[in-house]
């Protein structure tokens, strides 16, 4: 049986070392006030990502850049926690650890119109469910903001053409790294691919890979002082990690000021 | 058996049966009216994707409904959320809730009663803990007074009537919300016959009329994450039931737009 019987069980998994504690540390970059950025690309352990291909791009199993863990099937792994710390030494920011699924890379944001996208199939949450769709800038914008809309993409229910809202980016001036989550059309439960996204309103300099990514677990940091999420018995979450999974990590600015991140995950599997 | 037997029980279901889910959700709405006031994210744009304007009188009972957060279905099992945590750019009370029904088009451009005649409540059939509330759809141009002065209590008795709430300007931005007051004695709220209108809201001023089943209230601190667990934290565990439509709306603390991020996690078994 893959998985915890119970509370005992988990400890007794982990007793006989069933778990594996991760370090890691990212660098971070300047970018947008109460926006994500994406430390993808930043040096650190584990190292700087690539980008992915382009069209149809890059589909995510243990990539270098990412944290990975050895495969367990028939037995599951599930975080059960995860201790972080920021190294700014003046603003707070929230993390997010994500499993990176699906990128593609070259997305010009500097003409208006379509863009062809169609991303390569979902190696994990291959149904799609609660997967999100994000512009990651690998060149940044430097004028104006540039206004796109996720609007041709496959749902849950293997609907195609679908269509969110319209958004603008959050900054005139997006730097590498920002990060930008993009509206899905009502009704939708997630993402399974996307075939275009159009730009409405373009921009100068901006170029993009398009990211399906699938959000694990949420930290809140102030400056200096660690803070430990645990997933058994502090939130009752234990979100699954999928053999193969790539997380990465994400960081919500409070300010623009560069934030560097640190920490450890703690998976146990069973 | 339905439901958790034990938190060995719900580990069991999370981790054996996969009986677990999650949304992410990520609404950028529209400027609230003032701080202290609601303003609803249902029609805002984001994950899950704007909401539409519910039909007028009777209009609809919703059940999985678009613009919601909706899980499938799993009778004979029941959905139990078992945590939520959310940010925002600005400090505000967040409300996750379950939209009931919803009637909309409701002008309140002139005074006196309003036909609302809402539908059968699809969940929460009895009625406990059932709110009114209303959402402004179209702008107004002078201070509404508004009260819900005929609907069925939950002991099945017709024409109680609320007090009355004023709107806080004469210019009140569409999707402020408000909560309608109850007469004394009641605990909720089965069907609404008519709203009145004492005072106009003038121009064109019109408004959907809900009733929403209140969940959970969250409380952030501008760009700080707030997350509650609700199994052994705030030991609640509100179920989720099968057609919930679970909408966002928050109490302001400002005047300016809320990016609100979040997410819910719904166990089952």
């Amino acid at each position: 049986m893959a998985g915890f019987s119970s509370f005992a069980d988990l400890l007794a998994e982990m007793a006989a070392g069933k778990v594996w504690e991760v370090p890691f540390q990212k660098a971070g970059n300047v970018s947008v006030t109460n926006q994500w950025y994406s430390h993808w690309k930043q040096a650190g352990f584990p190292p700087a990502g690539d980008d992915p291909a382009a069209t149809p791009g890059t589909q995510y199993s243990n990539d270098n850049g990412s944290i990975f863990f050895d495969d367990k099937d028939p037995d599951r792994k599930f975080l059960v926690k995860a201790g972080l710390v920021s190294q700014s030494a003046s603003y707070a920011s929230v993390v997010m650890v994500y499993d990176r699924l699906v990128g593609v890379s070259g997305i010009s944001l500097t003409t208006t119109g379509d863009k062809t996208v169609n991303s390569a199939a979902l190696p994990r949450y291959t149904d799609g469910v609660g997967v999100l769709a994000a512009l990651e800038i690998t060149t940044a914008t430097n004028a104006t903001a540039a206004v796109v809309t996720l609007n041709s993409y496959t749902n849950t229910g293997d609907q195609t053409g679908r269509a969110g809202n319209q958004v603008t980016l959050g900054s005139t001036y997006c730097p590498v790294g920002y990060f930008h989550i993009l509206p899905l059309q009502a009704g939708d439960r997630g993402v399974k691919a996307v075939a275009t996204i159009n730009v409405g309103t373009a921009t100068t300099g901006g170029i993009a890979n398009l990211i399906l990514f699938k959000p694990l677990a949420v930290i809140p940091l102030v400056p200096g002082i660690s803070n430990d999420i645990e997933f058994v018995m502090q939130q009752a979450a234990l979100p699954r990690i999928y053999d193969d999974a790539c997380l990465g990590f994400l960081s919500f600015y409070t300010s623009s000021a560069a934030v560097g991140i640190g920490g450890c995950l703690t998976v146990a599997h069973g | 058996m339905a439901g958790f037997s034990s938190y060995d029980d719900l580990i069991n279901e999370i981790t054996v049966n996969g009986k677990i889910y999650e949304w992410f959700f990520h609404k950028i709405g529209s400027a609230p009216e003032a701080a202290g006031v609601w303003h609803t994210l249902w029609k805002a744009a984001g994950i899950p994707g704007a909401g539409a304007d519910a039909a007028g009188t009777p209009g609809d009972a919703l059940d999985d409904v678009a613009g919601s957060m909706f899980f499938p279905d799993q009778a004979s099992d029941t959905k139990h959320l078992i945590s939520v945590g959310a940010l925002a750019n600005q400090s505000l009370t967040l409300m996750i809730y379950d939209r009931l029904v919803s009637v909309g088009g409701v002008s309140i451009n002139s005074t006196g009663d309003k036909t609302i005649n809402s539908p059968t409540l699809p969940r929460y059939t009895d009625g406990v803990g059932v709110l009114p509330i209303i959402e402004v759809t179209t702008v107004t141009a002078a201070a509404a007074v508004v009260s819900v002065n005929s609907y069925t209590n939950t002991a099945d008795q017709t024409g109680r009537a609320g007090g009355s709430v004023t709107f806080p300007s004469a210019i009140t931005n569409v999707d402020t919300m408000f909560f309608l007051p109850l007469q004394a004695g009641d605990k909720g709220v089965k069907a609404i016959s008519t709203i009145n209108a004492s005072s106009t809201g003038g121009g064109s001023a019109a408004v959907a009329v809900s009733l929403v089943k209140p969940l959970v209230f969250l409380p952030i601190l501008a760009s700080y994450w707030t997350e509650r667990d609700l199994v052994l934290q705030m030991t609640s565990l509100p179920r989720i039931y099968d057609g919930a439509s679970l909408g966002l709306a928050y109490l302001a603390s400002t005047t300016n737009v809320a990016n609100v991020f979040g997410h819910l996690r719904v166990a089952y078994g």
